[in-house]
């Protein structure tokens, strides 16, 4: 059975079948750079009509419903998020994927017409044509709402007690779907516009993860294996797990893990043998990683207006004055910030670095965080805004300033991704010193999703 | 007379149009490219304990602004305002690349500071001057591009 890996991002990369051009060949590069190649890419159109909603009733595959939940959804949505957490990996392995991924449509349009005025984006117009639909459409709508808060319930009762329906598979695999489901706890107790789409992939990409996960531990009648209790608490889950043999969902679980999935499969630049040779700090079992290419950044969010402007202004930036024997603020430097940076005493606190080549402990760079490298790129990614291009990362040092030093502190401002139509959203907390100023505490250490690092 | 912000510099370099523009920006990256050249030569020279650091520094800058440069000809040659406007975000977001890199080694470190200045305020007009949200300032920058 094909694979069916999508893009990982609303418009994707040309390995997606075009849906203009079903025939062509998808590509398996991004190239969204080239005009000749955006051309063949369905965008969404700035309006939806009535008949946008049968068309995705009607819709006969992905590559159609696609660029149908892309118009009435939004770019940006959580709803459109979630589609592609589930079919990236999911499509052509789930038997009924289809009608599952037009059941989040239908409910984030259900979301749309019933949830509070600010939550919309659709102008007073097309709110009126909204309710329309809603009058017209009201019971299969309200139906797709039911069953996707049914499946958001048994999503959050597998993930708060794994235990209870994996049994074994949960065992062996503890690390990594314990990382990853806090990640997906703490996303979604920090809503934000910036990254909506990215909380509703993630809770796609855990969705998938769970069905797939219970699949390994469902029988060839569709019961649960000896040692797994509760499967008939969630049937909407088990229900998408039998429509999965579990041979494919153990290989899919082995061969991509999912953030591979995810990040749509970009692959590595190959270093100058200067930058190589270097890549392998001195009296340490570890190495940085290469840089990536041809990805969209973890951690990187469609572009809004709202981060269009943030990047206007952050660019227009000037830096404010330093006071006598104060550190002064390069006026490039202070673009980088995305909002006017504070003089702050950081005298005695620890502070840190990620870096993608080894540094000389004392001539360390000027870019500095007060919190320590989360646990999963993204976070790093999104919110300090580093792209792919400066830093493949992969370690990180630490510093404590000493007493009474001043830095220049604020959130990072957000940085436009490697692909057009995505931004490193920032807000993170920004450190700067002139280079130098602080001395490494020690060698470098392994950045925590650095997984070949032992 | 007052030196005039980075906002007010941007604001008087829009006025230029956006052709213009591109076509400094173009010159400017060509500018950029060949100091760092310069400085990749410069970097084989130094003594062993400082050439890898200051190369590994060379060649990723050369590689980053080398593929902003083709994109900011293609985005011209195609009159493709979000090209251009995606290509004059990508270029200013050198600011923090260079902001974070250790080039006091090289021989014409001030031109190549004031060359990327200029870039960086080059960049800025443009992608302030195209909003890619706006449908009528895409029409707008596309017509400014023929």
């Amino acid at each position: 059975m094909a694979s069916g890996r999508i893009p990982s991002g609303p418009w994707g990369p040309s390995q997606f079948r075009d849906p203009v051009q079903p025939d062509r060949d998808p590509q398996r590069s991004f190239n969204w750079g080239s005009p000749a190649a955006r051309q063949h890419i369905q965008r969404p159109a700035p309006a939806t009509d009535f008949t946008s909603i049968w068309q995705i009733v009607r819709a006969d595959s992905w590559e159609a419903l696609k660029p149908l939940a892309l118009t009435v959804l939004g770019p940006e949505s959580h709803m459109l998020g979630f589609c592609f957490g589930v079919a990236e990996g999911g499509w052509g392995v789930i038997e009924g994927l289809l009608g599952f991924l037009q059941m989040i449509v239908l409910n984030g349009i259900y979301q749309k017409i019933h949830g509070p005025w600010g939550m919309s984006s659709w102008d007073p117009i097309s709110r009126w044509e909204s309710q329309a639909w809603d009058y017209l459409l009201h019971s299969r709508l309200e139906e797709a709402h039911r069953q996707f808060r049914q499946l958001m319930d048994e999503l959050h009762l597998v993930v708060s007690n794994p235990r209870e329906f994996f049994g074994n598979v949960w065992n062996s695999e503890v690390n990594e779907y314990s990382q990853k489901w806090k990640r997906y706890t703490w996303l979604l107790k920090h809503p934000s516009i910036a990254n909506e789409f990215q909380r509703g992939r993630l809770e796609g990409q855990t969705a998938l993860e769970v069905v797939l996960l219970l699949a390994t531990v469902i029988d060839g009648v569709g019961l649960a294996v000896k040692g797994v209790k509760a499967i008939g608490d969630l049937p909407a889950l088990a229900r998408l797990a039998r429509g999965v043999t579990k041979e494919e969902a153990e290989a899919l679980l082995k061969a991509r893990r999912f953030e591979d999935l995810r990040t749509g499969g970009g692959g590595t630049v190959e270093e100058p043998p200067v930058a190589a040779a270097r890549s392998k700090p001195a009296s340490s079992s570890w190495k940085f990683l290469p840089k990536q290419t041809g990805r969209i950044e973890p951690g990187a969010v469609p572009g809004t207006p709202e981060l269009k402007q943030a990047m206007v202004e952050a660019e227009a930036r000037t830096a404010p004055t330093a006071p006598d024997g104060s550190p002064v603020l390069p006026a490039r430097d202070a673009t980088t910030f995305g909002a006017t940076p504070k003089l702050t005493d950081i005298g005695g606190k620890k502070l840190y670095r990620v870096i993608g080549r080894a540094e000389e402990p004392t001539n360390t760079g000027s870019y500095w965080s007060l919190d320590p490298p989360p646990t999963i790129e993204d976070e790093w990614r999104g919110s300090a805004a580093v792209k792919d291009a400066w830093n493949g990362d992969g370690g990180y040092i630490t510093a404590t300033a000493p007493d009474g030093l001043k830095a220049w502190t604020g959130p990072a401002a957000p940085q436009p991704a490697a692909v057009e139509g995505y931004v490193l959203p920032g807000g993170g907390n920004q450190v700067y010193v002139p280079r130098g100023t602080l001395i490494a505490d020690g060698p470098p250490q392994p950045t925590p999703w650095n997984t070949g690092a032992k | 007379m007052a030196t005039p912000t980075k906002a007010e510099r941007i604001e008087s370099l829009k006025k230029q149009g956006l052709k213009a523009l591109a076509s400094q920006l173009e010159d400017l990256a060509a500018r950029l490219m060949s100091l760092l050249s310069q400085a990749d030569a410069e970097a084989r020279r130094l003594p062993v304990e400082q050439q890898e650091g200051a190369q590994a520094f060379a060649q990723t800058a050369i590689g980053i602004v080398r593929e902003y440069q083709n994109r900011l000809m293609q985005s011209m040659l195609e009159r493709d305002p979000k090209g251009l406007e995606w290509t004059a975000g990508q270029f200013g977001s050198l600011a923090r690349f260079f902001g974070d890199e250790d080039y006091r080694w090289f021989s014409r470190r001030d031109e190549l500071d004031n060359v990327l200045d200029h870039l960086l305020d080059v960049a800025a007009a443009i992608f302030a001057s195209i909003n890619t949200f706006d449908p009528a300032s895409l029409e707008s920058a596309r017509e400014a591009l023929s």
